[in-house]
């Protein structure tokens, strides 16, 4: 919703009675996709599912060089370590003992708002900045006590639109004493205490330029809670404020020169207000109404620096509660991946005082506009590289281990800004999204126009943008090229068509009609029951479905070149007959029987390998016993050999094969068929093969021979048992078995591989699954008195 | 009191009808109750078992860890009013939605086709929604009329069943007899009026009537009456009253002739005549060989190697004769086997020797087949009457060996020169049953015969034999006629060489010819048998244009046979004859592409032509199809032209039950029906494999092709072009590369019109 009202306001005085319908149209256009992609962005930082560093058009991101893997030893990590402590120890104590504080603003949060008073409003802010010391204690038992030591006390903006806009009133610091590990011996440790006071004096302007701030802020929380939980990276309000607002302002040492530049240039919005820096201690009571505070640990007791430079974002609790207490919010189960979602929360519920820390050497400022410069200057060529922390994975509640974790190599980590939020409850900290743009992308003027067509290419609305950021997930793209794959190949909603201009480039932005919104995951899911989740025992099988994989175009050139002018010709060649679609990759696949979704571990078994449902089994035996004048020995044998037959039917197309098959059915079924001593009904049966042809005569008598050898090893039967039972339950058994792999289809398998071995491997298989079927079918007939014998 | 009896014989016998019928509903709801706890035991039964096998391995949808699953959006809170409860807070799921599945009818799993026999009867009347029967409720008339107005489970108010009638004749026919023991004045009447038309009872009724008229104390006779009444025929009345009371069933002499014909077949004592005793039993008897073997060689199927097989059982009963030369391999053994081995007695090594002589001069000489079976009968035929027990000696020239055979063996062992304790051996049923099957496979090597035999020595067989022989000697009129000469076996003597090349140089303008005159029409195989004839325009093969197949009774150098291919290729161009005539390799004929390969040595087999009979299927999967209801995809990638995809399998039914199916299947706009040849369909309907779910296009991946299988036909459906993995199948239901498979409703009825 802001988007468009931001776009209307710049076209405010070009066409106001359109006004109202054209918003309407761009709304309905662009509104649902945008916030989908917020949505899907906010997601994503919270568990990636991949890196953008490793796709092949971020190279740029990946800043990361595999060449000191080459000559990696051992040795290097110690001395790595050892490097690390010796400037851990040295650097800080040598230079920097001053710390700028910037107050930038203080953020209040729909939901916090209408949680404590809806109706009120906050009229101006002053924050008070103080240091408190810990004093050691000399009875361990006993609080420790404080003492506070006022810094200063600013003005803050609420709900500031631009934070750039407020950078004059820096606070100072001295930190010098603070090293001096020796004598300060009663100080445990030293922490930055925030106070937010609330001033009563209503003015005019400030209501209004509040209830604008105020819209921009309800918009950009949007549907997605999480949004507000770093600024910076928020894609709602960021996005499309840098949108409209035509440039973005980057918060990072290196481009600190830039920026000012930029802050000249740049009109400032109606909404920027200067404030006075303002000693007075009184003022703090004078007019308190509400007092947010927070407390940030500097230095502790080990003498560890906490703070490095850039912005932060702290979340303040109330300390003088008036009425109701604060309420509780809904809390959020921890069910990504054990990360514990309330700390980000907190950041959504709670106030946030945003505030610029910077270091630079001990020297006085000057006056203010020049010492600025002068210090960021002085900063940025000092710092220390070791004061760059490393992106943390996750988040941890022990702020202390946060400067343990700083273990990287000083030259082979970028330059890499770090933000620090603590909350006065939690301390945590958080991963920045983004990496600085690279020095020389932002040396020359990128402008990338945006050019949203809509209302059916009838109408377009244009902004401009000077980085290469995605305006929907403000990643950085570092290249133009880059950005542009990445905008067509994630936001899939949109159709982009990049044409070069003379001053940049222009991307059209439309709505791809054709995307097709169906679910497009692992199709399983869909049919998952939702309490299954913990009955996994044990790795499981997959199906294979590619979740983020789609469409798997063919790549000319190997990365050597990302040329633009591969996005240009896209468009015409996008429906070549060469892009090869993986067919079929989601689909879900059912059971033809009970249509029933198949599992992954079923996938591989095909129904229809076994050629013996149950049904024709019965029914043989069935149409076998419906005769009236076959006689009860032959009916088993019949039968016996029809089952046979029927699960072995590739073993008998041929008469060549019968021989062998008569051999197999020997082995499975010769004992079940001597002990109910059916032996001359079985020679009949193989008299018949014989009179009908199929079988030899010498073969009849080398199966007979075979059959005695196997009888002679099974015990005439002593308790009598129904020899439908034995039929019975021998077939369940051979159904049970797994199909000889003599069949065709191992065949046709082996064929795929190399000759050699297979061949080797299948007859190997066969052997051992041959006779291990016929242990198996020994046992069971053979029941407990006779000892199962192996072939 | 006679009219009284009569309606009281109308009331008894309408009574006893509802009785019996209440009883039988009774009867059948319990079996229904029984057969549905029973399949229920059944089902759990497999339900534990599958538990039990799955209890290690089961795998459920598992949720993954992606953010697909993750509660992102919101928090759902529901407060409570109740002050002191909390709220609860719920992470909020997106429920994807689901789409329904296209509708699934019930069938049942095949993966070779089935015949089955027409049916007579409609079974259903099928429900095709309101709007189609109030609309078009003519056609539900034109189906039964299809059917002659049978439909299954039609009952009328009086219907009434052979089952039925019978149980209430006999319920009758019991109170009947029970009134004597009661009311003798009663019995007096019924016995009076009753009229026994059994001629075997009418001495008891004699008995009974001269009784009753001397009025005898009524216990003895009485009980013997209706002792005697119990198994006599039931009284005329009975019938009289039925046929009364159910005038379309006829009239009281059908009545009573079909009561007769009833209780003869349900006479329990009544022994199957065929059915010959176990021979592992111990009520075996000794029978000839032809009873011996009956069952086996009336159920055998000669083309599926199965036991009353449900793919030719009900066309084809092959006459077991076929051409056994090649398998009669076992020559009479030259050397002892052991110790005691009948050639050590006096006189069998010559006897011996001159059976395998004059069997192997036989067939060096004019190249006949003659079973040594007629060597032996000849052989013991000493006494001179060997002529009269061969009634048919077919040639001159046969009879003239014979006689000099006989003038040989003249001086041949005797059973009288056998030792006594060789002759006085007991056989039994069994053993004397199995020699005279034996007898016929292994001719005079008694070795062999007594190996099978496992009770016997080769000397006790030996003797046997001999013995066996004089008896049919001495009775030739009997089973001796069946050991004599088979003149089918004699009637076509080769020649082979010459033939087999000619063959060749015939088969490829044979097939030529084929596919000019059959193009429109391909019938279906049926084995030919026409004993003494030569394969010509008499003979079935021929007049419908078929090849005749091993199968076939004829002699295999038959110049209708098919020979073959000696490809040494893949046999998937038209190079190969058997591709050429849309049949696959037969592996008994074609050796050379190695379609005659299996087991651990399938790998050799270079032919491709060999799928559908081996079931070389690929894997198929089924899901919602992209064009309409269900379709059935592909699982891996298939890399060319001409690949076998599948056999298309159901029911295979005849022309006239296709017509009837299809009127139905046309209407549901949904038919499986495919047309097989001229003779056959298959229908998928009820029974039927994965690929009946491929759909239609007019564009399609696949086609489908009629092969003759080892003399089947049979629908392979193979790969148009190369198809990928996933890829949903489809093959052009309206016509194919033969030109006789046509899509089955109403392209059929077009080209009728």
């Amino acid at each position: 919703m802001p988007r468009p009202k931001k776009i209307d306001k710049q076209r405010k005085e070009d066409v106001v009675p359109d006004l109202r319908q054209d918003r309407e149209e761009f709304l309905r256009m662009f509104e649902k996709p945008t916030q989908i992609y917020r949505f899907l962005r906010a997601r994503h930082c919270i568990s990636p599912t991949f890196l953008h560093r490793s796709l092949l058009y971020m190279l740029k991101r990946n800043s990361r060089t595999h060449a000191r893997r080459q000559k990696f030893k051992v040795g290097d990590m110690l001395e790595a370590c050892i490097t690390k402590q010796s400037t851990d120890k040295l650097l800080p104590q040598q230079q920097y003992d001053q710390l700028k504080i910037l107050v930038l603003g203080f953020c209040i949060d729909p939901g916090v708002r209408s949680e404590n008073n809806v109706g009120r409003k906050f009229s101006s802010l002053e924050t008070q900045v103080s240091l408190r010391k810990t004093h050691r204690c000399r009875r361990k038992d006993g609080e420790s006590s404080h003492t506070e030591e006022l810094v200063g006390i600013t003005d803050t903006p609420i709900n500031p639109r631009n934070v750039d806009a407020y950078e004059e009133d820096p606070l100072y610091l001295s930190t010098t004493h603070m090293y001096q590990t020796g004598d300060g011996t009663s100080v445990k440790n030293y922490s930055l205490v925030f106070r937010v006071y609330e001033s009563n004096d209503n003015e005019s302007e400030s209501e209004s330029d509040f209830s604008d701030s105020d819209n921009s802020d309800n918009w950009s929380d949007g549907p997605g809670g999480r949004k507000r939980k770093r600024k910076e990276d928020d894609p709602a309000g960021i996005s499309l404020k840098n949108l409209t607002t035509g440039t973005r302002r980057r918060r990072t040492i290196h481009d600190d020169d830039k920026q000012d530049d930029d802050d000249d240039e740049e009109p400032v919005n109606g909404s920027s207000k200067k404030f006075k820096k303002n000693h007075n201690e009184k003022s703090c009571t004078l007019t308190t109404n509400a007092v947010y505070e927070a407390e940030l640990v500097m230095f502790n007791s080990e003498k560890q620096l906490f703070l490095s430079d850039g912005e932060y974002e702290l979340s303040l609790t109330r300390t003088k509660s008036e009425g109701v207490g604060r309420k509780r919010n809904a809390t959020w189960e921890a069910l990504d991946g054990g990360r514990d979602i309330e700390l980000l929360s907190t950041m959504n519920s709670a106030p946030v005082l945003k505030f610029k820390l910077c270091w630079s050497a001990n020297e006085k400022p000057g006056p203010l506009s020049a010492s600025e410069n002068g210090d960021t200057k002085n900063a940025t060529s000092d710092e220390p590289e070791t004061k760059r922390m490393r992106r943390r994975p996750s988040v941890k509640t022990n702020a202390a281990s946060e400067t343990n974790g700083d273990t990287d190599k000083p030259n082979t980590l970028p330059v890499e800004l770090v933000e620090y939020r603590k909350s006065k409850l939690q301390s945590a900290t958080f991963p920045k999204g983004d990496r600085d743009e690279d020095s020389v992308m932002s040396e020359d003027k990128v402008l990338v126009y945006y050019q949203f067509i809509y209302n059916s290419e009838t109408q377009q609305q244009t902004e401009a943008r000077e980085d290469l950021f995605c305006p929907w997930c403000q990643l950085n793209c570092m290249t133009l090229y880059g950005l542009i794959k990445h905008l067509k190949l994630c936001h899939p909603r949109f159709n982009f068509t990049y044409s070069p201009q003379q001053h940049g480039s222009c991307i059209e932005v439309s709505v791809n009609e054709c995307y097709d919104g169906s679910y497009c995951g692992n199709p399983q899911f869909i049919f998952a029951q939702p309490g299954m989740a913990f009955s996994r025992r044990g790795p499981v099988h997959r199906i294979e479905v590619t979740d983020t994989l789609v469409y798997r175009p063919r790549r000319e050139r190997r990365c050597a070149n990302l040329a633009l002018a591969e996005l240009l010709e896209k468009e015409e060649n996008d429906a070549s007959p060469t892009a090869h679609y993986t067919a079929g990759h989601h689909r879900l696949y059912f059971h033809s029987r009970n249509a029933v979704p198949i599992r992954p571990c079923e996938f591989e078994g095909d129904s229809e390998d076994e050629a013996d449902p149950d049904w024709l089994r019965a029914y043989t035996k069935r149409m076998l016993d419906e005769f009236t004048d076959v006689n009860e020995g032959e009916k088993p044998v019949m039968k016996l050999w029809n089952l046979y037959i029927m699960k072995n039917w590739w073993g008998c197309i041929a008469d060549a094969q019968l021989f062998s098959s008569c051999r197999t059915f020997l082995d499975l079924y010769g004992p079940l068929i001597a002990r109910h001593s059916l032996r001359n009904n079985l020679l009949l049966h193989f008299v018949t093969l014989v009179d009908f042809g199929v079988l030899k005569a010498s073969a009849l008598i080398s199966l007979m021979e075979h059959f005695d050898h196997v009888a002679s090893t099974v015990t005439p039967i002593s308790p009598k048992r129904e020899l439908a039972d034995d039929i019975a339950q021998a077939d369940m058994e051979l159904q049970l078995l797994p199909a000889l792999p003599d069949q065709p289809r191992a065949g046709s398998r082996a064929k795929r591989v190399s000759v050699g071995d297979t061949k080797m491997g299948s007859m190997d298989f066969y052997e051992h699954n041959m006779s291990s079927q016929v242990d198996r079918l020994h046992a069971i007939i053979n029941h407990a008195e006779t000892k199962p014998q192996s072939q | 009191m006679s009219s009284g009896k009569k309606i009281d014989w109308k009331k008894r016998v309408r009574q006893e009808y509802f009785r019996l019928r209440q009883h039988k509903r009774f009867q059948r709801s319990d079996n229904i109750k029984h057969a549905f706890t029973k399949n229920r035991g059944v089902i759990t039964e497999r339900a534990n078992k599958l538990n039990e096998e799955t209890k290690f391995e089961a795998q459920l949808f598992e949720k993954d860890n992606s953010f697909d699953d993750d509660p992102v959006t919101k928090s759902c809170v529901v407060k409570s009013s109740v002050h002191s409860f909390r709220d609860q807070a719920v992470p909020l799921y997106t429920l994807n939605s689901v789409p329904s599945l296209p509708v699934c009818y019930t069938w049942v799993p095949l993966q070779q086709n089935f015949m089955v026999e027409d049916e007579t009867i409609l079974h259903n009347i099928p429900y095709m929604g309101d709007e189609v029967l109030d609309e078009d409720g003519a056609f539900i008339e034109e189906l039964i009329k299809n059917y002659d107005g049978k439909v299954h489970g039609d009952r009328e108010g009086d219907f009434i069943n052979d089952e039925l009638f019978l149980e209430l004749v006999q319920g009758l026919h019991e109170i009947s007899a029970e009134k004597p023991t009661r009311k003798l004045r009663s019995r007096n009447g019924a016995s009076e009026k009753g009229k026994y038309t059994d001629t075997t009872d009418s001495s008891a009724d004699e008995d009974d009537t001269s009784a009753d008229t001397d009025d005898p104390p009524p216990s003895s006779p009485a009980a013997e009456s209706s002792s005697q009444e119990s198994t006599s025929f039931p009284c005329d009345e009975i019938f009289t009253a039925i046929a009364d009371l159910f005038p379309d069933k006829g009239t009281v002499d059908d009545l009573k002739d079909k009561y007769k014909e009833l209780t003869e077949v349900l006479d329990p004592h009544t022994v199957v005549p065929d059915c010959t005793p176990n021979i592992d039993g111990p009520e075996a008897k000794s029978v000839p060989r032809e009873r011996a073997l009956h069952s086996f060689h009336e159920l055998f199927c000669r083309r599926c190697y199965k036991y009353d097989c449900f793919q030719h059982s009900h066309t084809y009963r092959p006459p077991v004769k076929a051409n056994r030369r090649k398998t009669l391999d076992v020559r009479a053994p030259s050397d002892a086997c052991k110790n005691n081995c009948f050639l050590l007695l006096d006189g069998a090594k010559e006897f011996n020797l001159f059976h395998s002589r004059s069997s192997s001069s036989r067939q060096a000489s004019n190249r006949k087949y003659r079973p040594l079976v007629v060597g032996a009968a000849g052989g013991t035929t000493t006494s001179g009457s060997s002529s009269g027990s061969r009634p048919s000696t077919p040639t001159p020239s046969e009879s003239e060996t014979d006689t000099t055979e006989e003038r040989d063996s003249s001086n041949l062992i005797k059973l009288e020169d056998l030792p006594q304790q060789l002759r006085d051996v007991e056989w039994d049923g069994a053993e004397s049953s199995l020699f005279r099957v034996l007898h016929e496979t292994f001719l005079t090597n008694f070795c062999a015969i007594s190996k099978l035999l496992k009770t016997k020595t080769c000397q006790e067989v030996f003797a046997f034999a001999l013995r066996e022989s004089s008896t049919l000697n001495s009775q030739p009129g009997g089973a001796g006629g069946r050991l004599s000469v088979d003149p089918d076996s004699l009637e076509f003597s080769p020649a082979k060489k010459k033939r087999k090349h000619r063959l060749w140089s015939l088969h490829a303008r044979r097939i030529q010819q084929k596919k000019d005159n059959s193009s429109s029409h391909v019938y279906n195989y049926q084995p030919c048998y026409h004993p003494g004839q030569p394969c010509d325009n008499s003979c079935q093969c021929v007049a419908l244009g078929n090849f005749c197949e091993k199968f076939c009774q004829c002699p295999s150098d038959c110049h209708n046979r098919f020979p073959g291919c000696r490809c040494k290729a893949q046999c998937n161009t038209k190079q190969c004859p058997c591709y050429l005539a849309v049949r696959e390799c037969d592996s008994d004929l074609c050796t050379h592409c190695g379609a005659d390969q299996f087991g651990e040595n399938a790998s050799k087999c270079s032919c491709k032509n060999v799928m559908i009979q081996r079931g070389m299927h690929k894997h198929l999967l089924l899901a919602p199809s992209d064009v309409a209801g269900w379709g059935i995809y592909i699982k891996e990638d298939v890399n060319g032209k001409n690949e076998f995809i599948s056999e298309y399998c159901g029911e295979i039914i005849s022309q006239d039950e296709a017509d009837r199916r299809g009127k139905v299947y046309d209407k549901y706009m949904c038919s499986f029906l495919f047309n097989l040849n001229n003779d056959f369909v298959v229908d998928a309907t009820r029974k039927g494999n994965k690929i009946r779910f491929a759909n239609h296009s007019v564009n399609p991946n696949c086609y489908a092709k009629v092969m003759m299988v080892n003399g089947d036909h049979r629908i392979g459906i193979f790969s148009n072009r190369p198809i990928q993995a996933g890829e949903e199948l489809f093959f052009d239901y309206r016509y194919s590369q033969s030109d006789a498979m046509k899509y089955v409703g109403i392209e059929r009825e077009m080209e009728a019109a």
